[in-house]
């Protein structure tokens, strides 16, 4: 099955920069998008994603109170907090939702580390 | 054009407009919370937008406008008034490059230096130092390039290797707020050109990037102590020093055109006039507004240092058992900053005092058949070039006998001094240092350290304390107080042909009379007002000057009122009221009577200001 990546962030053109990021590394996978985080909860109710990205200032609920939510909701995803507000606290209050972070904009090597740190776990978890 | 530019357009344009919005709210809800939180959000949104399509320009000025803007969120309304204009400035410009853009298909080649100038107009410096806006990820690359470039160098490349790598990072920290990286940046360049490694550059960057990361240490300025000896700080309302500065820019802003016009001078004379004469209003206005920026800073009413007090005796009132009603006088009567807060702990311990030891138990006051309540009064006036306080209370007045035991007790004083010594002498004693006649020290007083650390702190301010008692009656402390730096509303008169300046708390009206209303009373002369007699004393004789009457056959007069006793001034003719800050003679000067102080007049005349007790 060819992972799905779940890309949630209100602005259309953060988005865009997320899945070209993602479609340079991994040309083949699928994307789908929510634009708040309801939608995305939604999303991930039929769809099952195998990753989630999203954004941390969010009208509405932000993006690390929906990693909490979707961490309950799910063990297996890998979830990744983005924001271009890299203070210390906020990167430990997504570890603490289960989350990776991401510094915005999304640079095509985060998104890589990220991917590969979540494949390690996937290899170690199966074993 | 590609299809991030695309969006990158129309949601900035929906964003500018959302954050033009947030503003407009605010401008009548400075409060509203849910604007202040759409406002930054869409200035962030807008940053991280331009991050995507690589627009730096356009990072850079948000960064600078939320930087400035995060005073806002504390609701400060007056902070947003000044600051609306810039941020909306700020979304103009990104509107025009977006047009550009939109024209062009491509990112507008002139938005750094467009940039850069919108940026060095904002009043509000960009510089954010700990705040919680951090590099953005691309300035990070670039300052994390400059740190492999360093330790790429080699002996050929080190010196311009170094400078470079210096430049860019300087550059790149002062673009994105953090000016005190910044400013250590060329100090290392310097070290590492000397030492020949890059170490000390190395560093610099280094941590430049390690407390953006987050390990940021908070830094909260020690409060000055009231208790400081030597008032080296002024504590300064941020909002005056925000206005000096942004009075400065414009003064700059004027001074320029008015070279500007200046230079026209070779070339035609007629337009200039005009010109230099627009300029210079413009000119005028804003050196008055700074004049009284700064010397606003530096004046503060009384009621500062007073305004704590009520609670405070209240509480003293409730723990001692005695109950105490505070009168307050003229606390708007106004003094240099550094007095008003110096005041605060002599006043403090004086009140203390009062409530310890001078005002009896209501036992003991009902016995003196005494009100139940006590009366402790504040009155704050200024007379002339002094401002005085006074603090009195109805209690029992000052134990002279006790003094005297406690002195004999002491070894403060010999035994046949004592017996010459006036109650003024002893009383006097209180100031010394230690000196304490408490029997008990209580948790409020007692411990002797307090008269002699008020008359020290008065005596630094070039003030005096006295302590005036009646037994069974009351005690009154006076505090004496230099006004050095003080605003002073004056009204100017002239006579003989010179302007002299009266203070304008004294003046009650200025009346004009026909000359023969004034009739005489042997030497002297009177009038009849408002149901009483006014002596008039003639300013020029007063002043030995020669009048010279503006309007013959009429007397024009000003009408005064100082230490309850009232009385007119006949003039030649009245002038304008002034605030101004008077400067207290000096030296050989300080002696003459009449005269409180000067003041420089706007066409740089010295206008002497009376002292209405010493002519009168």
């Amino acid at each position: 099955m060819t992972p799905q990546v779940l890309i949630v962030d209100d602005s259309k053109l953060a988005r865009m920069g997320v899945i070209k990021a993602l479609k340079a590394l991994h040309p083949d996978w699928q994307s789908v998008e929510a634009a708040n985080a309801d939608d995305a909860f939604a999303l991930v109710k039929a769809q099952r994603p195998d990753f989630v990205l999203m954004d941390y200032n969010m009208p509405g609920k932000d993006g690390i109170t929906l990693a909490a939510e979707l961490r309950d909701f799910d063990l297996s995803m890998h979830l990744a907090v983005i924001s271009a507000n890299q203070q210390v606290e906020v990167v430990k209050r997504a570890a603490a939702a289960g989350a990776a972070f991401l510094p915005k904009p999304l640079t095509e090597k985060a998104l890589a580390d990220f991917l590969a740190a979540a494949a390690q776990d996937l290899e170690t978890s199966e074993k | 054009m590609n299809e991030f530019l695309e969006q990158f357009i129309i949601e900035s344009r929906e964003l500018v407009d959302q954050a033009t919005a947030a503003l407009s709210t605010l401008e009548a809800a400075p409060q509203d919370a849910a604007a202040i939180d759409s406002l930054f959000r869409s200035l962030h949104t807008l940053k991280g937008g331009a991050g995507i399509v690589d627009f730096m320009a356009m990072e850079r000025t948000l960064h600078a406008t939320e930087s400035a803007l995060s005073q806002i969120r504390s609701g400060n309304g007056s902070v947003l008034a000044r600051l609306q204009a810039d941020c909306l400035a700020c979304l103009d410009l990104i509107v025009r490059w977006l047009d550009d853009i939109e024209r062009t298909g491509e990112l507008p080649a002139d938005a750094n230096a467009q940039a850069t100038s919108l940026l060095e107009h904002a009043p509000v410096a960009v510089e954010h130092d700990g705040g919680n806006l951090t590099l953005p990820p691309a300035a990070r690359d670039v300052l994390a390039a400059q740190l492999a470039l360093l330790d790429a160098l080699t002996a050929a490349t080190f010196a311009g290797g170094v400078v470079a790598a210096g430049t860019v990072a300087a550059n790149v920290l002062g673009s994105f707020g953090q000016s005190a990286a910044a400013a250590r940046i060329p100090q290392a360049v310097v070290q590492s050109l000397g030492v020949q490694t890059a170490d000390a550059l190395n560093q610099q960057i280094s941590q430049a990037l390690d407390d953006d990361a987050g390990v940021l240490v908070p830094i909260t300025p020690a409060a000055p102590s009231h208790t400081d000896s030597t008032v080296r700080t002024l504590r300064i309302d941020a909002e005056r020093i925000d206005a000096l500065v942004r009075l400065v820019g414009e003064l700059t802003v004027v001074k320029n055109a008015i070279a500007h016009t200046t230079s026209l001078a070779q070339l035609d004379t007629s337009a200039i006039a005009s010109a230099l004469k627009t300029q210079h209003g413009v000119l005028e206005r804003i050196t008055g507004e700074l004049q009284r920026s700064v010397l606003g800073m530096r004046v503060l009413p009384l009621r500062a240092a007073l305004g704590r007090f009520p609670p405070t005796l209240r509480e003293m009132s409730v723990a001692l058992g005695k109950p105490v009603k505070l009168l307050i006088q003229g606390d708007e009567t106004e003094a240099d900053k550094a007095i008003v807060e110096m005041l605060f702990e002599p006043l403090l311990h004086v009140i203390r005092n009062a409530m310890d030891h001078g005002i009896e138990s209501p036992a003991a006051r009902a016995l003196a058949h005494k009100p139940a309540v006590a009366t402790l009064a504040i009155r704050g006036s200024r007379q002339g070039d002094r401002v005085l306080i006074e603090v009195s209370d109805d209690g029992g007045g000052i134990d002279i006998a006790r003094i005297r035991e406690v002195a004999v007790a002491r070894g403060v004083m010999s035994a046949e001094a004592l017996a010459t010594a006036s109650d003024a002498d002893i009383i006097d004693l209180i100031f010394t240092s230690g000196f304490s006649t408490a029997a008990t020290v209580t948790k409020l007083s007692g411990r002797g350290v307090g008269m002699d650390a008020v008359r020290t702190a008065v005596g630094r301010m070039g003030g005096t304390v006295s302590i005036d008692s009646r037994t069974g009656v009351g005690t009154t402390v006076r505090f004496s107080l230099p006004f050095s730096v003080m605003m002073t509303h004056v009204m100017t008169v002239e006579a003989g042909g010179q302007t002299f300046g009266i203070p304008l708390d004294a003046v009650i009206e200025t009346i004009q009379v026909p000359a023969t209303a004034l009739t005489g009373i042997g030497a002297a002369k009177a009038i009849a007002h408002r149901n009483r007699t006014l002596p008039v004393f003639e300013l020029g004789n007063l002043l030995q000057v020669q009048s010279t009457p503006a309007i013959a056959d009429e007397a024009v007069i000003v009408v005064t009122s100082f230490a309850g006793q009232w009385g007119g001034i006949r003039v030649d003719q009245p002038g304008e009221r002034m605030e101004v800050m008077l400067k207290p003679m000096e030296g050989l000067l300080a002696g003459i009577p009449g005269i409180t102080g000067t003041t420089i007049l706007g066409d740089g005349r010295v206008l002497l200001v009376l002292d209405l007790a010493g002519i009168l």
